[in-house]
């Protein structure tokens, strides 16, 4: 099988499937645009992904070569978020700066089911919480200064709104 | 409240409904057992309020273990009392200052031996064993290698190097560190981590990552395990005492000790929460229900924004709005409906769902003053004051944690102790005992390392620390050791450990076998590795206890007492307790007996300090007849105290 060379931001360079590669849109219409040929000696620089959270993308990649292409969702469905398989639950449990470089990675290379499943991981984090718990979660500061009457009031307010 | 029901768990609801409690859920790792909540907690003007409690013990299906709610337990409410009362407390201040006073007159009469060892050993180079393992600051841990710069100072490191000589080094020994988490993924742990005896206590999952915050303040259990099981030879950090044992945690207890530095502000400043562009994050707010979604929306002001300009989570967020609308009026129009939620309804339905709601209510809408809502809103309140110490060690946790996987552990390591007042001890609650018990009796070699003395004890110069119904004067063997504590000896006091006196924070345990000497770590060093900057390094003053990591090995399958008589036998340092003589505190320079420790204060008799003294004790003044034979012809020399 032919390989290409990925280089992350701080220079060091993966040498990967290019079929693995592929499951990347960013990367397969780069390679289709430019007409990268499989012989020669190219290496793809990727300088908005640095080489810790590139490691993890191509492992993933790896691990889900054979997968079908997820379906178009609806969008105004609700979708669900209790369908994260148990390797990918293993592989997501890093710390949350990973996780937050994990989906902008996959936003950044267009890979729809790293995207998914990171943000399906945060949305996991969120559900189910009061307000008080999803801030000690993410150490988010409380910046609401208004009381809760007047926030009440402000809430039903644009909610009439069309 | 913890209960013992037989019948499985339907009897216990059902005898939860009867004698009017609330039916939590069954406790890890014990058969048969409950956790009921009072209903005096929740509301207070209910009929049954108050009977319960009597109710149940009279009952004969069940009985009570222990109090789940540390808040309501009778002792520790007297202990409260005390701690506020200011004659006490004068009394405790008065001692301390007291006993720091002593201490600074024994110190400055030692004038030749002013010079820290920090400075002289940083004087010229090591003397020799540098270059065993090639990790960055081997060099550097004095309490393995010998780092003495001139023969008059004392030994201070724990002998460990030619046990690695003799090919000890842990390995098949599995040690549990009861703690608040453990960064598993990191590159000097990751070899050693055993996740099969790994369990998250507070969040009741097998992922015990510690609870990331800004204030790098739950990484105790990270530096234990560092501490006991690093990788040795991998260029990295530093050895663990036994590194090649496998270590696992439980992630239960929050440190208070290490809590202060949350009161530095601006470290808190520092948020996670920008680091994603608006876009994602109205991508990830799409996945969640309409509850969530207003909960979430309620926590930060620009995701309030997000959702307003997006059409999908608009709309959505606009249901839910309506949807809490609609349950709020209900509950106004009714307001006996908090009193025929508690009647009515099945004990499991009400507890976690409508309680909820409830709080829900009172949180958010202007209606706080209705009579019905009220109580509720102080049950929310009384959660709080619980929540914010993060995982409370009640009775319960210790139990579950000390007997997760009881029959893989070797040694399970936890860094509290007893609490103590001075005047009472407080033992292991009665789970966490027969959790102990269960590990002797069920498993071939269970040993519980516990740090004794909780931090405030010490720290009012509380000479007893524990002595509970697992130490010296039960039935099973104990093998008490001591050690001084690092951080006292860090603010200004750390000449004391390195010319090998007894350094002011020393806590006289019941009888300690065996002692080892605390760091001497500059303030400004331990301070570093407190506030994260050396989160990787694993430079801390280590305890003896963990030396038992290489003995398991050493005598393989054997007892524990056979363990024992290897440490004896081995140890320069040693002294042997006097097991089976009562309740008594023995100090081990002096080897006098202080005080009984029910009754009344002991009387605490400071002792000169000498530099060597030798002790020659016989069979008979140590040892009962059952054990005499293990201590026989044994010397205990204390060459260092």
């Amino acid at each position: 099988m032919p390989n290409i060379k990925l280089q992350s931001s701080d220079g060091e360079t993966f040498e990967v499937d290019v079929e693995i590669a592929k499951c990347s849109v960013t990367i397969k219409t780069m390679l289709e645009d430019l007409g990268m040929d499989d012989e020669e000696e190219e290496v793809v620089p990727l300088p908005n992904v640095n080489s810790a959270i590139l490691r993890k993308v191509i492992q993933w990649a790896t691990y889900h070569k054979d997968d079908p292409p997820p379906p178009e969702d609806d969008e105004n469905k609700e979708k669900r978020t209790d369908d994260i398989s148990s390797w990918d639950a293993d592989f997501l449990k890093v710390d949350q700066g990973t996780l937050f470089e994990l989906i902008l990675a996959a936003n950044y290379l267009d890979i729809k089911g790293l995207l998914d499943v990171t943000c399906k991981t945060v949305a996991n984090m969120i559900k189910g919480k009061a307000p008080e718990e999803i801030r000690k979660t993410f150490n988010i500061k409380n910046d609401f200064t208004a009381s809760k009457k007047s926030r009440f009031v402000e809430e039903n307010e644009w909610c009439e709104e069309k | 409240m913890v209960v013992r029901i037989s019948g499985g768990p339907k009897v216990a609801q059902m005898v939860a409904r009867e004698s009017g409690h609330y039916y939590k859920g069954p406790v890890h790792g014990f058969s048969d057992t409950y956790v009921l909540i009072t209903l005096d907690h929740i509301y207070e003007n209910h009929p049954k309020r108050n009977r319960p409690l009597k109710r149940l013990i009279d009952d004969e299906r069940g009985i009570l273990t222990g109090d789940e709610v540390w808040l309501y337990n009778p002792t520790r409410k007297k202990l409260k009392a005390d701690r506020t009362n200011p004659k006490n407390h004068r009394k405790a201040l008065t001692m301390l200052l007291r006993g720091s006073a002593i201490y600074f007159i024994e110190s400055n009469s030692y004038p030749e031996r002013k010079l820290s060892i920090w400075t002289v050993y940083t004087l010229k180079g090591r003397m020799r064993n540098d270059n065993i393992f090639n990790d960055e600051l081997w060099d550097q841990q004095w309490y393995l290698l010998d780092s003495r710069t001139r023969y008059d100072l004392p030994k201070l490191d724990l002998n460990v190097l030619p046990v690695y000589k003799a090919g000890i080094s842990g390995k098949g020994v599995r040690i549990s560190v009861l703690d608040d988490g453990i960064e598993y993924t990191h590159d000097d742990l990751r070899k050693n981590y055993d996740s099969e005896i790994s369990w998250d206590c507070n969040e009741d999952d097998s992922d015990p990552s510690p609870r990331y915050e800004a204030t790098k303040s739950n990484s105790h259990g990270t530096r234990c395990a560092g501490e006991i099981a690093m990788s040795a030879d991998n260029g990295k950090c530093g050895v663990g005492v036994a590194f090649n044992a496998k270590i696992g945690d439980h992630h239960s207890v929050f440190f208070c000790e290490v809590n202060m530095f949350q009161l530095l502000p601006f470290l808190q400043s520092t948020c996670l929460f920008p680091e994603l562009p608006v876009e994602m994050w109205c991508f990830i707010l799409r996945y969640l229900d309409p509850r969530s979604l207003l909960a979430g929306v309620r926590v930060h002001k620009s995701w309030l924004r997000v959702c307003r300009g997006d059409p999908i989570l608009k709309k959505r967020l606009r249901l839910a709005l309506e949807e809490e609308k609609t349950v709020r009026w209900n509950m106004i129009l009714d307001p006996r409906l908090s009193l025929k939620i508690s009647r009515e309804l099945p004990a499991e339905n009400y507890r976690p769902n409508v309680q909820k709601m409830v709080v829900k209510v009172n949180d958010c809408g202007p209606f706080t003053s209705v009579k019905g809502l009220r109580l509720s809103r102080k049950v929310e309140e009384r959660k709080k004051s619980v929540k914010m110490l993060d995982g409370l060690v009640t009775d319960r946790l210790e139990g579950t944690a000390l007997s997760y996987a009881h029959h893989l552990v070797d040694i399970y390591s936890a860094s509290w102790g007893p609490n103590d007042d001075g005047k009472t001890v407080d033992g292991p609650g009665r789970l966490a005992l027969e959790a102990l018990l269960r590990g002797i009796t069920e498993s071939s070699s269970t040993l519980v390392a516990t740090k004794a003395g909780s931090w405030y004890s010490v720290y009012r110069f509380s000479h007893i620390s524990c002595i509970s119904e697992f130490d010296s004067g039960s039935r099973y063997k104990t093998i008490s050791l001591t050690s001084d504590f690092a951080l006292l000896a860090g603010l200004g006091q750390k000449r004391i450990t390195a010319v090998g006196k007894a350094p002011f924070r020393r806590a006289t345990h019941a009888a300690p076998l065996e002692i080892s000497i605390q760091a001497n770590v500059p303030k400004e060093k331990y301070w570093d590795i407190l506030l994260g900057k050396g989160q990787d390094e694993f430079l801390l003053p280590t305890d003896r206890r963990y030396c038992y990591v290489l003995q398991i090995q050493y005598t393989d399958n054997k007892t524990t007492l056979t363990a024992m008589t290897t440490i004896i036998k081995n140890i320069p340092i040693a002294v042997i307790s006097r097991p089976h003589v009562g309740r008594q505190i023995v100090t081990f320079s002096s080897w006098k007996i202080m005080g009984r420790v029910k009754k009344g204060v002991p009387e605490i008799r400071k002792t000169p300090f000498r530099n060597a003294i030798t002790l020659e004790i016989s069979s008979q003044d140590i040892a009962p007849r059952e054990e005499g034979c293990l201590l026989e012809a044994l010397k205990a020399n204390m060459s260092s105290f």
